[in-house]
């Protein structure tokens, strides 16, 4: 009788779910997943939904900073863009099941031309042009697209079939299938060609050019499809809520996607992706409201833990429990 | 299934239900519940904290024939800005609706029925940011289930004002925008800023000014509220706009200069300050230095008693604010503002540190109080938030609202939340004194309706 886990076809080497407990904790965790709503009540939806929309905006970010190495600093007002896109369809008639998708797409074409100033600079340049734009967009935002300080989300176009879309259960399931999607995608990217062309361009640009990488395509694509979920999670942003303004895609929100990223794993797209939100969103909002905490708090917060993952952890909470995971695998060895 | 596993999944199974457990205690008790009886009339509890009030509330079954024997909880939520742009007079105000609730929930609230209103509340500061604002909305509605919300701003409240409603939520706001006027679930205890601008326009013709500029964050919701009513009145009695200066709520001194400075050849004989004091005192201490005669009179939340030390005294003579109420200082007589002080020494506060802002976070908590004394407590535990609307409309056809004094009396109606129509002016003369002129209103024009479009 064979010991372990054979795999004995390439489809099953390929096969994105590859070992028992996978599958079984897929199973436990999409029952889980679909039973939450039915006894955590609309706080814990809301609170379920929102970590969900920052979890699909941060794999975008993954993608752009921990897959590709582009430093970006304009997700906030990415998502800004999605949002406010989605807003004017569904104000103007556009199903809302409609107007994510254009809006995702909207956000990826913005992102798509922000990706030029990557082809010329990197690192901390790249994050300073990356401020810029953040800047000209929420000035765009502020000045001609919302110069009300917000708009208000028709309740007719979060409506199908007579199922109110924007609150409650459905809410939430929406948001959770549109959210399997989106990990699903993600997590080829990073297995695809692409994503390996990513992380080579990551490691070392001229290398890859040199071994036939077209470096300023890649770089683009990383940003155009960063972009498309900071879009998604934009428009998802706009389903959950009866209005939106311009101060939720400011450059506190960037910085919020960069902290989500470097705490819960760059490079590592899903998991990295979702313990960030977890801890950084979810946890910071859990801990504002115990602690009655400020916005100014908040900088202060994720500014430490940015800090302090850089210096300390710098493959984020991924890294922390992969090694806390190799400790009990060779237990009582150490090594 | 291999039993490694198998503990794997037992232990994502605890975490998960875990979590969810922790979002049931606050969701769903938060969901259903707002008022919550208690089984005994015990001694006056500990007054409304932050903590005490992210406690969740139970499903109140509280039957009416029982009710004098019991206490009402009520559930509302505070939402202030103590950090952001309008914190010059937000952290006032929001100590105004601290020191309110303890000041009320010691004193004793009861409904018409006698039953006793503990309120208890949860505080948020959104830093004027709208959608943090629609993000504590959402918490305050599931997590807490208030029926009451005391607010701030124009722009969060305006955007809410829809929702409110659906949700059958009371609101009141410290934005008096005119488009809350016919909000149904909206209330605020003074003129709207409309009306209040269209006074004090109504007032610079009567001082037979000829010219008028305006000087406001041209982003703002707050701040751009009554112009079209300005514009619309300015023009109706014969009075010419000569500049509309965009001023940053936030601004610096060199914004200020840069507005003053647009100004200079036009030398009108007014200006209008739409934005808070901060901003509008840079503006004026701007204008005095550039040697403008222009008189400034400035909104409600541009213009109080600290206005002479942030602008300087070279604007004596040179400034005014519009006020629907006579400021804690100059009616210590009256009644209300007795409680006002009373309230404020509870509070640990100074007599001087009673301004225009703690009044007026402390008379929106009274109107609340006004709300729940005339409903009773079947209906305050029935019909939570509408209750609480109705008992405020019924004020139009019976007895109005007076709160000490403070306010004239004031009269809500369904479909039209407009508590009075009068203003007075505040001058900060060249004796270095505060003048109360008035009360003044605007004549033969409906400045909500200009500016609801």
């Amino acid at each position: 009788m064979p010991a372990g886990v054979f795999k004995e076809t390439y489809l099953a080497d390929m096969a994105l779910l590859r070992y028992p407990i996978h599958w079984t904790s897929l199973g436990i965790g999409a029952v889980l997943l679909l039973a939450f709503p039915l006894i955590a009540g609309n706080y814990g939806v809301n609170t379920a939904v929102s970590l969900m929309i920052f979890f699909i905006g941060a794999i975008g970010l993954n993608i752009v900073t921990g897959l590709a190495g582009q430093i970006s600093l304009a997700h906030g007002a990415l998502m800004g863009v999605g949002a406010y896109t989605a807003a004017y369809l569904a104000n103007n008639g556009v199903n809302i099941l409609l107007a994510i998708p254009v809006a995702a797409i909207t956000a990826a074409i913005v992102g798509a031309v922000l990706a030029l100033p990557s082809f010329r600079l990197k690192g901390y340049y790249l994050a300073m042009a990356s401020i810029a734009v953040q800047e000209i967009l929420e000035y765009m935002f502020k000045t001609w697209i919302d110069p009300d300080q917000g708009i208000t989300i028709s309740t007719s176009s979060k409506n199908i079939m007579g199922i109110y879309l924007g609150n409650g259960m459905p809410l939430y399931y929406t948001v959770l299938g549109i959210a399997v999607l989106a990990v699903i995608v993600a997590a080829n990217v990073g297995r695809s060609g692409l994503g390996r062309a990513m992380k080579a361009v990551r490691d070392n640009d001229v290398s890859a050019q040199v071994v036939g990488i077209n470096v300023p395509m890649t770089k683009a694509l990383a940003f155009t499809i960063g972009s498309l979920y900071a879009g998604l999670a934009g428009a998802l942003y706009v389903l959950a809520n009866p209005g939106i303004g311009y101060g939720a895609f400011g450059l506190d929100a960037s910085i919020e996607f960069l902290a989500i990223v470097l705490v819960g794993g760059a490079g590592r797209i899903v998991w990295g992706s979702l313990l960030g939100a977890l801890v950084i969103h979810t946890g910071w909002s859990l801990l504002a409201s115990a602690f009655s905490a400020d916005a100014a708090t908040k900088y202060i917060v994720l500014g430490g833990l940015i800090a302090v993952f850089v210096i300390a952890e710098p493959e984020g909470l991924i890294g922390l429990l992969r090694r806390v995971k190799e400790y009990f695998r060779l237990w009582p060895f150490r090594y | 299934m291999d039993s490694k596993t198998l503990l794997i999944g037992i232990v994502v199974a605890i975490i998960v239900v875990g979590i969810a457990a922790f979002f049931a205690m606050g969701g769903h008790k938060g969901k259903t519940s707002t008022s919550t009886p208690q089984t005994s009339a015990s001694p006056p509890p500990a007054q409304g904290s932050t903590a005490s009030a992210a406690q969740p509330q139970t499903t109140s079954t509280m039957s009416p024939s029982k009710a004098s024997q019991k206490e009402i909880k009520l559930m509302i939520g505070v939402l202030v800005d103590e950090s952001g742009p309008t914190s010059d007079v937000g952290k006032d105000y929001a100590k105004g609706v601290v020191a309110a609730l303890k000041y009320f929930n010691k004193k004793g609230v009861y409904t018409k029925d006698g039953v006793r209103v503990r309120i208890e509340y949860v505080k948020r500061d959104y830093a004027y940011n709208p959608s943090k604002a629609i993000e504590f909305y959402k918490e305050f509605r599931d997590r807490y289930g208030v029926v009451a919300i005391i607010g701030w701003g124009t722009a969060d409240t305006e955007k809410l004002a829809d929702q409110v409603a659906q949700d059958k939520i009371l609101y009141i706001s410290a934005s008096y925008s005119a488009k809350l006027v016919t909000k149904p679930y909206n209330f605020f205890p003074a003129p709207d800023y409309s009306t209040q601008a269209c006074a004090a326009v109504n007032w610079v013709k009567e001082q037979c000014g000829k010219t008028l500029a305006l000087l406001y964050d041209h982003k703002v919701a707050y701040s751009k509220s009554p112009i079209p009513a300005i514009k619309a009145y300015a023009g109706h009695l014969g009075l010419t706009i000569v500049a509309d200066v965009d001023l940053p709520l936030k601004a610096t001194a060199v914004d200020a200069d840069r507005a003053a400075t647009q100004l200079l050849s036009k030398k009108p004989d007014y200006a209008w300050c739409g934005n808070t004091i901060h901003s509008c005192a840079l503006a004026a201490a701007a204008m005095a230095k550039h040697g403008l005669s222009t008189v400034m009179v400035a909104n409600v939340w541009g213009f109080d008693e600290r206005f002479p030390e942030m602008a300087g005294k070279e604007v004596a003579g040179k400034v005014a604010g519009v006020s629907p109420w006579k400021w804690p200082e100059y009616a210590k007589d009256k009644p209300g503002y007795k409680e006002l002080y009373e309230a404020a020494q509870e509070a640990g506060l100074k007599p001087e540190e009673v301004n225009l802002r703690f009044m007026q976070g402390f008379i929106n908590v009274w109107l609340l109080v006004k709300a729940i004394e005339r409903t009773t407590s079947a209906d305050l535990v029935q019909k939570k938030g509408e209750a609480l609307k109705e008992a405020l409309e019924s004020s139009c056809s019976s007895d109005p609202i007076k709160l000490g004094d403070i306010t004239p009396p004031m009269r809500f109606c369904p479909g039209k939340h407009l508590a009075f129509t009068s203003v007075y002016i505040v001058m900060y003369s060249e004796d270095g004194k505060f003048h109360f002129i008035g009360p003044v209103s605007p004549q033969g024009f409906d400045c909500v309706a200009a500016t609801q479009g």
